[in-house]
């Protein structure tokens, strides 16, 4: 087309008309840095695991101070938890102080208000010690109350059963709180077995993300004649990383508000559900720790509530850190880190194939970069640095130094930012405000729920269960 | 003179409070705050969620600011 027969507009859906339109940045660019709360996980996490090194080093205890927690009493009368509470009442204080600060600080510069973000936080935290309480109870095992479900199960009966005000879910932030806690996590997963279980959890991963996708997307468009963009909205939604991924794809792929509201229904319904499902059944299979984590991890739809339930079945077998440590193989590394991949092809299909006289802007391969969940950097950052920092010591010089003063207090502050999720998963889950999906994308989505339940069990139990069961041995 | 799209269009809405309000669910699992969704907003004009990249003929220029 020459200039002269150009449309008369600047703005065109024409790929003759974009074909010559300039390629644009990444808008956001560097504002990326303090505008994204994947950036902010890395900042926070990677701070305390510098902080927690040089006060190991340094001999402080200013670290080990902010780790206070009801959780690992064993109290058998309400006596001995007011009798702790008035003990380290300094340290409770301190520790939300801490918490209100780096948290408050880095919601406010994301936009969020902090006279709304402080109070709910509050609340978020007094929640979170009680849960820790109840957890800590001598006899909490014995009728399953661990920590994440009942978190979970008690923040869901206040947002459904209360009139919360709105404003009040400022603090109530799932996503940065989980992040906060994997990279933390990354400080206590020794890089030495990302890299000799990475290349199994790939493979794992890779095949239950292409099968889950495939079936949603050929179910939703063969059997129940869908639009393509919803059925690959809810195709990758199922298959990579739940809300996340549809975000990703629906931007991709230009679809429809409704299209990304149905598959964020669907994904929130179906993963919770499988945060308890999963683990009582691997309960009544009594399925090993890391067996259950990588089910979870190839089962289940979001990190936060993967993390959930890996945890909660992990505190139910009696090796929390296995099923942890499978379960972040299997969906961090192994479905959550090619996001940006996926993204990049179904913008290319729509744009080559399902929109070839609309494209607009062709799609960029800097997709890959924009879409990648940065806070992953932040876990092999901390994986790296504390591998290395604790190379030097022998075995039983670690165990008995290295573990209770620099791990142990790491892991303390992530078992609270992992609190604050799951409950922070309860409270802002509203049934009532969830749209409802329609039978048919229900219907599709629930098939590839099925295929990729059985199929994450059969490859997690069967076809790789001896590896996962040994997992780190 | 062709201009960034969606961007700076009036219709486009990239404020991640404003896109966890029109997805009632979303901050349960996900967040409009995270790195995943970059840039991507709603056009308020068609009902679409998509990158601020695209152009149409309905753009209408936000102003300054």
């Amino acid at each position: 087309m020459s200039k002269k027969e150009k449309p008369p507009t600047d703005y065109c859906e024409t790929k003759a008309c974009a074909d010559e339109a300039p390629q644009q940045p990444a808008l956001m660019g560097w504002k990326e840095l303090y505008l994204k709360e994947d950036w902010w996980a890395i900042y926070l996490g990677i701070g305390i695991v510098a902080l927690a090194i040089v006060a190991f080093l340094s001999g402080s205890t200013i670290v080990k101070s902010l780790t206070v927690n009801p959780g690992g009493l064993k109290w058998s009368s309400f006596g001995q938890l007011a009798t702790h509470f008035s003990q380290n009442a300094h340290l409770y204080a301190l520790q939300l102080l801490s918490w209100l600060v780096v948290f408050g600080i880095s919601t406010r510069i994301m936009g969020i208000k902090t006279a709304q973000f402080v109070p709910s936080f509050i609340i978020l935290y007094l929640l979170s010690v009680i849960m820790f309480a109840i957890g800590g109870w001598v006899d909490a095992a014995k009728y399953n109350l661990e920590p994440p479900l009942v978190a979970l199960i008690i923040g869901l009966f206040i947002a459904n059963t209360t009139a919360l005000p709105k404003w009040l879910v400022s603090g109530f932030r799932v996503e940065y709180y989980i992040k906060t806690g994997i990279v933390l996590l990354g400080a206590t997963f020794p890089i030495t077995l990302v890299i000799s279980a990475g290349p199994t959890a790939l493979f794992q991963a890779g095949v239950i993300s292409l099968v889950t996708c495939l079936v949603i997307y050929f179910a939703a468009t063969k059997i129940f004649g869908l639009d393509k963009r919803l059925a690959s909205v809810l195709g990758v939604g199922g298959a990579v990383c739940g809300v996340s991924a549809s975000m990703a794809i629906a931007s991709s792929v230009k679809a429809k508000k409704e299209y990304l509201y149905t598959s964020v229904t669907l994904v929130v319904v179906w993963a919770l559900v499988m945060i308890f499902f999963i683990p009582f059944v691997s309960k009544m299979l009594d399925l090993s720790p890391g067996v259950a984590g990588a089910w979870v991890g190839t089962s289940e739809f979001a990190d936060a509530a993967g993390f959930a339930a890996a945890t909660a079945y992990g505190r139910m077998a009696g090796n929390e850190n296995i099923a942890i440590q499978a379960f972040t193989l299997m969906k961090v590394i192994g479905r959550d880190i090619w996001i940006g991949i996926w993204s990049f092809i179904f913008a290319l299909i729509a744009c080559l194939k399902w929109e070839k006289d609309e494209c607009g802007t062709r799609p960029s391969a800097m997709e890959i970069w924009w879409r990648f969940p940065k806070f992953v950097i932040g876990f092999f950052v901390a994986s790296f640095l504390m591998t290395a920092i604790t190379a030097g010591y022998a075995a039983p010089v670690f165990n008995k130094v290295v573990k209770p003063g620099l791990i142990g207090p790491i892991v303390s502050l992530r078992s609270w930012a992992f609190i604050f999720c799951f409950l922070s998963i309860g409270l802002t889950t509203r049934f009532r405000e969830l749209k409802a999906a329609g039978w048919k994308p229900f219907g599709a989505f629930t098939m590839g729920v099925v295929v990729n339940v059985v199929l994450g069990f059969i490859l997690s139990v069967y076809v790789f269960g001896d590896y996962w069961a040994h997992l780190g041995k | 003179m062709k201009t960034a799209g969606c961007a700076r269009c009036k219709f486009f809405e990239s404020d991640p409070a404003a896109i966890e309000a029109a997805f009632p669910g979303m901050s349960s699992l996900g967040s409009a705050y995270a790195s995943v969704r970059s840039d991507a907003g709603l056009c308020i004009r068609r009902d679409l969620f998509l990158t601020p990249l695209k152009n149409c003929r309905d753009f209408e220029n936000r102003g300054p600011g």
